[in-house]
């Protein structure tokens, strides 16, 4: 797949296992891989732009004797989602006219 | 080749050591905790380790997405220090600050590609403003300086700062994102504190009919923000600075301070969170069916809006006194909790 499109819909990916609950990193690598894969190297950049983008916010909670980062999505980061679903909606009309009109 | 948690990530550390240490000490966390949940979830060591790969291809992959290398200019002025402390380092000096124009060239093209989609007009240094209708988030990440948020007119958000030679100001406007960052350029400086004395502020100007979120962030500097009235969420997060609201309607409020005190005077919101360690909290005519006050070596007092019996309360201190007392059955939520300090909070309608 083209590589922008991927990371563009990889924020989206992220933002939307958040959204279901507050996640770390490797669960959400976990959440996604089941559909896309995502390297842990790919992931951190992606939390590190979103949380400067305000789409999330981080704190930690003690596990196991260590501390954990979670990730909790904003309201902006679900209006993220959200303007997702608004631009698929307008690739799926240029899809249509695509298939369209390579028929003929 | 099989290599361990520890000596990897200190592989990992020594090879991106170009960013700064903050940035750096994120991303071994990062990686440090995947390792852990890793092997946690039934992978030994090695194969955790294993699995992210080359150190040296993980490190050019960090290095090569960031664009924030250490500040230049510290390089320059450190040189410069250095051949005044020193004297017979020049021939120094000049290495490095030859070092630092090719640095600059790199970090002056990131920079550029990061502002294309800047749609505000920006002044030179002092004040940078954009239109109201298309902000989503302010964002301001002061560092030592104090931020305050004031109400603007006209259909601009604005956002005012001296600018100063050890300060690097960015600005940047992105999907909605109106977002200003300082970054002292001279963190190990020997005179730091005597720079900081005369730390300056900020000024955000936010017109009346803005409805998104703000999040504002110092180190060292106050925080103080009035008259905001529709705000969507309001975060404050300081180190060492006091925060100060008057006045706030917001959907959600946050704030947080390490070592400071909270005064929040007359804010209304479906949610208020505030928290301290060793500070005290203030409020006054704080309106909001969800409270959360929070301090280890503080006091909180003052007084909430409704009727006592309304509220489901629950407070907690180790070494102090504590009104009101525990309360259940009501529709809002009022939790307190300080380990040394009083708790003292009145309701008035």
């Amino acid at each position: 797949m083209d590589i922008q499109i991927k990371k563009g819909l990889l924020d989206v990916c992220v933002l939307t296992v958040i959204n279901k609950q507050d996640s770390y990193g490797y669960q959400i690598i976990k959440d996604i891989s089941t559909c896309i894969e995502i390297s842990e190297s790919t992931l951190y950049p992606i939390l590190k732009r979103l949380e400067s983008g305000c789409c999330l916010t981080t704190y930690s909670l003690a596990h196991n004797g260590r501390l954990r980062k979670y990730y909790r999505i904003t309201e902006l980061g679900k209006q993220r989602i959200y303007d997702f679903f608004e631009e698929w909606k307008e690739l799926e009309q240029i899809h249509s006219f695509i298939i369209q009109e390579g028929r003929t | 080749m099989n290599m361990n948690k520890e000596l990897y990530l200190k592989r990992l550390r020594s090879l991106i050591r170009a960013l700064p240490d903050g940035e750096r000490r994120t991303i071994i966390d990062f990686y440090r905790e995947i390792i852990e949940d890793k092997m946690e979830s039934g992978q030994t060591e090695a194969e955790a380790v294993a699995e992210l790969g080359d150190v040296h291809v993980l490190a050019q992959k960090i290095l090569a997405e960031n664009p924030n290398r250490k500040p230049h200019d510290a390089n320059r002025i450190a040189g410069i220090v250095l051949a005044s402390f020193f004297g017979v380092m020049i021939v120094a000096a000049v290495v490095v600050n030859a070092l630092s124009v090719v640095n600059f060239r790199t970090y002056a093209t990131s920079t550029q590609q990061q502002s294309v989609e800047q749609e505000a007009e920006t002044a030179e240094g002092r004040k940078v403003s954009a239109p109201v209708t298309k902000i989503k988030c302010i964002y301001v990440d002061a560092e030592n300086k104090d931020v305050e948020v004031i109400r603007g007119t006209g259909n601009d958000i604005t956002m005012a700062y001296e600018t100063d030679a050890d300060q690097s100001f960015t600005f940047t406007t992105t999907d909605g994102v109106m977002k200003l960052v300082n970054r002292q350029r001279f963190k190990n400086d020997l005179f730091h504190f005597l720079s900081s004395a005369n730390h300056g502020h900020i000024e955000v100007g936010v017109p009346e009919g803005y409805a998104g979120e703000i999040y504002l962030n110092s180190s060292n500097g106050m925080i103080l923000v009035s008259d905001a009235l529709q705000v969507n969420k309001l975060t404050c997060d300081t180190s060492n600075g006091t925060v100060r609201l008057n006045n706030i309607h917001a959907e959600t409020v946050i704030v947080d301070t390490s070592n400071a005190q909270l005064d929040l005077t007359q804010v209304t919101a479906s949610k208020v969170n505030a928290s301290s360690s060793n500070g005290r909290i203030t409020v006054k005519d704080l309106a909001s069916p969800d409270v959360n006050l929070n301090t280890s070596n503080g006091s909180i007092k003052g007084n909430v809006v409704g009727a006592e019996q309304d509220y489901n309360i629950h407070t907690s201190t180790s070494n102090g006194n504590c009104s009101p007392s525990d309360h259940s059955g009501g529709t809002k939520d009022l939790t307190c909790d300080t380990s040394n300090g009083d708790i003292d909070l009145t309701f008035s309608e």
